[in-house]
């Protein structure tokens, strides 16, 4: 699906992810766990197609069975998201003025015709709204509303994976979305999620906590450490760090003392 | 002796010589002073303060003419088809070309063009160049009373037409609102030919007496070498409502002076603004508001969007009087530059002499947020869609004031054609 190798990239000029890869298979859960700064929304963001970010070498390739493999790093960020990849924002931006609904109109339109598909009839993209909104608890005001303005952190995050139901991803990148969300909307969330779930599709978990992944079990845990991805394994790699901290991590990379 | 007298104005004048004045006749007096003090007072520069940013230079160095009104053809068409209107006015090259008023309108509306003004405006026909040279040279002026009690509800259109060259147009309008009347304007001033060379200056005199309404949506989209000048004085007697959109749309110079007194209690009026220069183009929004009166609320948003190495200034005044206690006025003012060459010059003044108002002022001048462009793009919207959807959503909100659909399919399918519209057209590329 995701073939990460040896990415470099740097904002500014200053190289954040040195030599990070990375492989996600068809409906695979990979969880992204780290400490603060060490890179994780930079990959999100490198993955999306932010401009801000510089890629110094490695490549990025998503795949699908019967397609020719595209090279994620030549496309735009609109052309990306074409292509099925999804990125739930750590900070969602607010957009005053554009509602959430036109918003989705404009998004959906572009990404069927893309696929060579007439957009939806008015009635067609409502039946879609109302189905999409009550698998993330999402009030029918909000749909309404100019895009994040004015929602609360934890409406942000569901409008998110709102999003990410209505735009039906092959690969969806979850930023932090537990950050900040109690266990209600925590609960929400992951729901949301693993309804989504399926042999065809992949996410990429990025968490601080271990809590989020007792409702999104992964299938593969992974520590970014300084841009690199210096272990994986299994789901009990994230209760170890749980319990350890990150201070075991940074030890065991510190460089060796001459 | 060498004449002190200004340089700057003679090439203006020299072709102006023997021409007539619509207000020769009742107001010869006036005329003949007005053309003296032209030839005494320069042209503002951008020494002083008012025109800064706005540059006078090509105005007053050119010959203009004034030119007995043209047949009408296809190139003075209106260019604004679709609105119902109450009647329409068409004036070309300044001077009036035709009256139609409907049925409804010719009850209730009624309309001088003999250039008989009434002894209190006179003192307004003096002041700076502009308006020396408005009243020296003149070409029509137009009265329209609007009847005590009238309810027009469409709009009279005010259609000006400019064709040729060198063509100087300076009508007056003086509008009178009778107590408790109700009426809609619509003024246009559309030019499609790229030959068209002109310098037009507009005055408008508009009194709207106790609890009249008073609606003024103004179109402005100027093409080929036209200049122009728009002068509003409106005055609001108690409990009188006024509201103006003023959506300058093209032009490559544009300067609206807007003056608005509030003389009686409870008087509300709202002002709007749209302004959308490019390329090299300025334009310039003057506003005052005078709260003179107990209980008066004025509202101003002006937006502009700039593009290329286009100019825009907006200069917003307000006065509260010692008398106007309980007043509130709101005044903002919200650009986003599109090119890093575009300039934005603003300016709020607020001057308070009442201590019992509520005042609140606010100008913002920026790009773009980058943030959400790429936010929508992540959604797999395209550059220009996305961009498209963020300046709609900065419009929005003085577009939504515009109330006849005409109108504002006018304006929307103008931007459209600029690149600055996203809807299903667009979308469907
Ligand atoms: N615009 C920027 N300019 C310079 N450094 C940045 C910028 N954005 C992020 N960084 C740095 O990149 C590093 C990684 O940040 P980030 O990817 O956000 O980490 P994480 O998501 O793991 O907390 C941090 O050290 C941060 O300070
Ligand atoms: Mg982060």
């Amino acid at each position: 699906m995701l073939s990460i190798k040896n990415l470099h990239a740097s904002i500014e000029g200053k190289e954040i992810l040195r030599g990070l890869s990375l492989e996600i298979g068809p409906g695979e859960v990979h969880a992204i766990m780290g400490p603060n700064g060490s890179g994780k929304s930079t990959l999100a963001s490198v993955l999306a197609g932010r401009e801000d970010y510089e890629v110094t070498d490695g490549t990025i390739t998503l795949s699908k069975e019967g397609e020719a493999p595209i090279d994620l790093l030549s496309l735009a960020p609109e052309e990306r998201s074409r292509e099925g990849l999804f990125l739930a924002f750590q900070y969602p931006v607010e957009i005053p003025g554009v509602s959430n609904l036109n918003f989705l109109k404009a998004a959906l339109a572009e990404q069927r015709k893309h696929r060579g598909l007439d957009p939806l009839t008015a009635r067609e993209f409502l039946n879609l709204v109302n189905e999409k909104s009550r698998l993330v608890e999402l009030d029918g005001q909000l749909a309404n509303r100019a895009v994040n303005e004015g929602f609360s952190g934890g409406e942000k995050k569901r409008n998110e994976i709102f999003q990410m139901a209505m735009l039906e991803p092959r690969l969806a990148i979850l930023d932090e979305t537990d950050s900040g969300l109690d266990i209600d909307a925590l609960r929400i969330v992951a729901s949301g999620v693993n309804a989504l779930r399926s042999k065809d599709r992949s996410f990429v978990v990025i968490t601080h906590y271990q809590r989020l992944l007792e409702y999104i079990v992964p299938d593969f845990v992974h520590v970014l450490y300084k841009g690199r991805i210096v272990k994986s394994g299994g789901r009990e790699l994230a209760l170890e760090l749980e319990a350890k901290g990150y201070d075991w991590i940074r030890e065991e990379n510190q460089p060796a003392s001459v | 002796m060498e004449t002190a007298t200004t340089a700057n104005t003679t090439s203006f004048l020299e072709a102006l010589q023997d021409q007539p004045s619509a207000l020769s006749a009742h107001h010869g007096q006036q005329v003949n002073d007005a053309r003296s003090m032209s030839a005494l007072l320069p042209f503002p520069t951008t020494k002083s303060e008012a025109w800064k940013y706005t540059r006078t230079g090509r105005i007053s160095n050119q010959p203009w003419r004034v030119t007995p009104a043209p047949a009408p053809d296809e190139s003075t068409e209106n260019r604004l088809t679709g609105l119902e209107t109450s009647g329409r006015i068409v004036f070309i090259n300044g001077q009036l070309s035709s009256v139609q008023l409907s049925e409804e309108a010719r009850a209730c509306v009624r309309i001088e063009t003999d250039g008989n003004l009434p002894v209190r405006l006179l003192p307004q026909l003096h002041g700076d160049t502009f308006n020396e040279i408005h009243t020296g040279w003149c070409t029509s002026v137009m009265q329209v009373h609007i009847a005590e009690g009238a309810h027009l509800h469409k709009p009279l259109q005010l259609v000006h037409v400019i064709t040729g060259t060198q063509v100087l147009a300076q009508p007056l309008l003086v509008i009178t609102a009778a107590k408790h009347s109700v009426s809609a304007f619509a003024e246009t001033f559309i030019t499609a030919g790229t030959q068209d060379h002109s310098f037009t200056h507009r005055r408008l005199w508009l009194d709207i007496a106790e609890n009249a309404h008073v609606r003024f949506d103004k179109i402005q989209s100027e093409s080929g070498e036209n200049f122009l000048l728009n002068r509003e004085q409106v005055s609001l007697k108690r409990d009188a409502r006024f509201r103006i959109n003023t959506l300058s749309l093209n032009g490559q110079w544009i300067r609206n002076e807007l003056s608005i007194s509030l003389e009686g209690e409870n008087a509300e009026a709202g002002l709007y603004g749209l302004f959308l220069p490019a390329g090299q183009q300025t334009i310039d929004n003057h506003t005052r508001v005078d709260h003179k009166a107990p209980h008066c609320e004025s509202r101003e948003l002006y937006k502009g969007m700039l593009r290329d190495q286009s100019t825009g200034v907006f200069n917003g005044k307000v006065f509260v009087h010692p008398d106007a206690q309980k007043t509130n006025a709101y005044q903002s003012n919200a650009n986003i530059l599109l090119s890093d060459d575009a300039q934005m010059y603003t300016k709020p003044e607020l001057e308070i002499y009442a201590d019992d108002v509520k005042c609140s002022h606010g100008t913002t001048t920026g790009q773009l947020d980058e943030a959400a462009v790429f936010y929508l793009k992540s959604r797999g919207i395209g550059e220009e869609n996305a961009r498209r959807l963020l300046t709609n959503a900065f419009l929005s909100d003085v577009l939504k004031e515009v109330e006849a659909d005409a109108l504002r399919d006018f304006v929307l399918r103008n931007l459209s054609e600029r690149g600055l519209l996203y809807n299903e057209y667009t979308a469907a590329e």
